[in-house]
């Protein structure tokens, strides 16, 4: 860990904690030897500090708690204006990036996301963005993760469960062609990659490191993956300006329908491919989402045939043949 | 000899700290007091036991307050505006901004509101000390001022840091809202709504050798007890300390650092001679505008833009659902009554707060001044069907989300320099106030009551004197800005303690603040 060594517990701090990612980390942080800090709206016991995204964080909790990494998962996705998303979700990180560092905490890490590119449309690309951008100027570590799936869809959340549940409909409206590519990466790869930062073993380098697995998903090809074993959904393709309209509607009248119109605009408006060579100069592999789990059954065809050209992926020495298929362990384990 | 310039909160805090680290301290101040007629009139009053003050004995201490819809005029003391009067001539300009300086003993805890509550850590963004650094020197200023409070919601988010508060003395209005927001306690807390008693510098309980407050509800005015806290009254403890010499009736206009002491360039009020005083250190805490004056002054910073901080003041009626019948003739103090604490991301990134005032015979004479000749008929009805259920909001905003004021000192003539003051907006103050109101809007099923948003009135910057941060503390300070002991870059033995130095003013209480970091600074300074 951090500045470790000495035989002290080390103690990570982890925001969005109940969230499906930080959940996660919790877990994994914790089979590690780690005490874990959750930062969420309760302060019950001594491993919790208070913390409301968009509000002021205590340097002093975070000096208190001998935080010596902290990891930013927290998002709040119920906010729909920008100004709004602006200043609670993008100002909120500000502050609390801020606090960590005049805390003394060793290692930030933003958990960003791969919707946050140069030009991204959607709001929350631009915030996962402006919040990059607080984060580098305290010197956190940025991650750009792609879509997070997980092996028991049923118990997956974020996006991948809301399109999982999605995908058990008998009629699931397709947005657009549904031919655009998405890219997927495990979250045990993920938790591993930010143990790794955490640890110091994984150290990239100044700019944000796209997590992903390098070869693309095909959107529709993800829906009737997810479908299995039922029958695959019946498609009906639907321009995603009016899904996207639709969704607007129900959020203006808040009606809950789980998933957001500005999802809509990150899953058509994509970012740029994962650049496999830093994630393979850093020896991180993620396993792919098509050859995860043979259980999960049907073959798709592949994608070469569907998306433009993309950069050859230099084979790395995580792709032996050793390996269990389609998985590839990231990080070394700790000694 | 440690010197230290202003007799208000900072500067009898520091000088307490300094004292107890065994220093020799030199205070001056501008000395200015209430007059003659005035002490002998409150003395007069002092001697009686309240329940044979006439209207007369105690008209005089009115004198000059008026109210009107628009607000409530500068605050006067005794009916005296003696905290704010300027003895030397130092001009001041102001545009789209209202502040003013004292050269009062006591500064201006002559007319403050008394209310005290430490900073919270998540409101001291950018600030290079934290709640942790302050909060043994808030036990400190504590042990020096008495205090009325209660271990309650409040207290949840900001430690009493004493461990004999005094219980308070509520109102029927008061006791009624706090009454019904404990029944939905955990409501409150869920919707980012903290609701406690007011904490306020007072002495409300009875003491050796006088009765406490006796609640005549003249505390708008000026105690006539004096029970509210006055930094005069910890200045007469350290006169008791042979070690500390008290010197007024003198204004430093310039500091000049030399080998191995500060020599501070006094005026004289009464002779306007001047007197140079040589002094080890320096701590200077002659109050935002004095202090940024002299060290602008000192630094030949004349011309250069400072930016004051100022914490948005606002006052907003709150009308309760239910009336109160005794809330115009039961004895009580008109302090804040209730503190209600609003930490919501969707108003502010920092804490928000409101001091509830309940009933005040000012609100009865703003609604006569509404009504005119009207008031001989309806005045009654109004009385019965409004007031009994009105109470008033002073609300304040972080500054981060208030309006500044810009700061620049003339360049000298023959005439002393004017220090000029320029309000300048802060576009995220307006949204906010709205998202107060809608919020207290929201919950009116716990507050029962319903805020009147029309009539939401908001003071110009450094109306609420909640102000400071011209030469704001830094890890690395530049030129007008200081490090962590208040020194402004380029000085070493002249220390700023009050305000000035604050990077931020968060909108909880500022006094016991500048207490705690002056005493913080004297206590350090001598380490």
């Amino acid at each position: 860990m951090p500045g470790g060594g000495d035989g002290d517990v080390d103690v990570v701090a982890v925001t969005g904690a109940t969230g499906f990612l930080g959940s996660r980390l919790v877990d994994a942080f914790r089979r590690r030897g780690c005490r874990v800090i959750a930062m969420s709206r309760s302060s019950d016991g001594d491993d919790s500090i208070p913390f409301r995204l968009g509000l002021g964080v205590s340097r002093d909790a975070l000096r208190r708690g001998g935080v010596r990494a902290l990891v930013h998962c927290a998002y709040d996705f119920t906010l729909t204006r920008w100004s709004e998303i602006d200043r609670i979700n993008v100002g909120g990180s500000r502050l609390l990036f801020e606090a960590a560092a005049a805390a003394g905490v060793d290692t930030i890490v933003d958990v960003s996301s791969i919707s946050a590119f140069p030009g991204a449309t959607s709001l929350y690309g631009r915030a996962k963005l402006e919040t990059e951008d607080a984060a580098q100027g305290v010197g956190a570590v940025v991650l750009r993760p792609g879509l997070i799936w997980a092996d028991d869809p049923d118990t997956a959340g974020g996006m991948f469960g809301a399109l999982a549940a999605a995908a058990r409909r008998p009629i699931l409206p397709i947005i657009g062609s549904g031919r655009y590519p998405q890219y997927l990466v495990h979250i045990d790869d993920l938790v591993d990659v930010v143990i790794g930062v955490c640890e110091g073993t994984i150290s990239p380098a100044q700019d944000p490191l796209i997590v992903a697995a390098p070869a693309p998903v095909v959107f529709t090809d993800l829906v009737r993956r997810l479908a299995e074993p039922q029958r695959s959904p019946h498609l009906v393709r639907v321009p995603w300006r009016i899904v996207r309209a639709g969704l607007r509607a129900a959020e203006l009248t808040r009606l809950p329908l789980g998933f957001r119109s500005d999802s809509v605009t990150s899953l058509v408006h994509h970012g740029p491919a994962p650049d496999a060579t830093t994630l393979a100069r850093l020896g991180i592999a993620c396993r792919e989402f098509l050859k995860a789990d043979p259980g999960m059954g049907m073959c798709v065809e592949p994608l070469s045939a569907e998306l433009p050209p993309r950069p050859r992926i230099p084979s790395t020495e995580s792709e032996g043949a050793d390996r269990a298929p389609g998985h590839v362990s990231a990080i070394s384990p700790r000694s | 000899m440690f010197l230290v310039i202003g007799s208000g909160p900072a500067g009898v805090a520091c000088s307490a700290a300094l004292l107890a680290r065994g220093a020799q301290v030199t205070m001056v101040d501008g000395g200015v007091t209430l007059d003659g007629l005035r002490r002998e009139a409150l003395d007069r009053l002092r001697r009686l036991p309240p329940s044979r003050w006439t209207g007369a004995d105690a008209a005089f201490v009115k004198e000059g307050t008026d109210a009107s819809p628009a607000g409530i005029p500068l605050k006067l003391a005794y009916g005296s505006s003696y905290p704010y009067d300027d003895p030397v001539g130092q001009p001041i300009t102001t545009v789209g901004a209202e502040s003013k300086p004292s050269w009062a003993r006591g500064g201006l805890s002559a007319v403050w509101g008394a209310a005290v509550l430490p900073y919270r850590d998540e409101d001291l963004r950018g600030w290079p000390i934290s709640e942790s650094d302050l909060a043994p020197h808030y036990r400190s200023i504590l042990a020096m001022v008495p205090t009325s409070g209660r271990e309650d919601a409040i207290a949840e988010l900001f430690p009493l840091h004493t461990d004999r508060p005094a219980p308070p003395r509520s109102s029927s209005q008061a006791s009624s809202l706090l009454g019904d927001v404990r029944r939905n306690g955990a409501s409150a807390r869920s919707a980012g709504m903290w609701i406690g008693a007011s904490r306020l510098a007072m002495r409300s309980q009875p003491a050796a050798g006088d009765d406490g407050c006796v609640q005549c509800g003249l505390c708008m005015y000026g105690c006539p007890a004096g029970l509210i806290y006055n930094s005069t009254s910890t200045l007469e403890m350290l006169q008791s300390d042979p070690r500390f010499v008290y010197r007024t009736g003198l204004v430093v206009e310039r500091l000049v650092e030399e080998a191995g002491h500060v020599r501070a360039c006094a005026r004289d009020v009464a002779t306007g001679s001047n007197d140079d005083i040589l002094a080890d250190r320096v701590f200077v805490g002659a109050g935002v505008l004095g202090s940024t004056r002299l060290l602008l002054a000192s630094l030949e910073a004349y011309g250069e833009h400072v930016t004051m901080k100022d914490s948005c003041y606002f006052l907003l009626p709150l009308v309760r659902y239910r009336s109160d019948r005794d809330a115009a003739i039961e004895p009580r103090h008109t302090l804040a009554q209730v503190f209600v604490e609003l930490v919501d991301p969707a108003i502010s990134p920092h804490t928000v707060h409101l001091q509830v005032y309940t009933h005040n015979e000012l609100y009865r004479m703003a609604i006569a001044g509404v009504l005119g000749p009207l008031d001989q008929i309806f005045g009654g009805i109004v009385e019965r069907v409004a007031l009994s259920r009105l109470l008033l909001i002073q609300g304040y905003l972080h500054s981060d989300q208030s309006a500044e004021i810009d700061v620049t000192l003339d360049h000298p003539t023959s005439r002393a320099p004017a220090l000029r003051l320029v309000g300048r907006d802060n576009p995220a103050m307006l949204p906010a106030l709205g998202a107060v109101v809608a919020k207290l809007r929201a919950q009116r099923s716990i507050l029962r009551a319903l805020p009147a948003g029309p009539l939401l009135r908001v003071g110009k910057p450094g109306r609420g004197f909640h102000s400071g941060g011209t030469l704001p503390m830094r890890r690395h300070p530049g030129r007008l800005e200081t490090d962590t002991m208040g020194r402004p870059g380029g000085t070493g033995r002249v220390h700023v303690i009050d305000a000035s130095v604050f990077p931020s003013i968060p909108a909880t209480t500022i006094t016991l603040s500048v207490m705690a970091n002056a005493h913080r600074i004297g206590t350090e300074a001598v380490a």
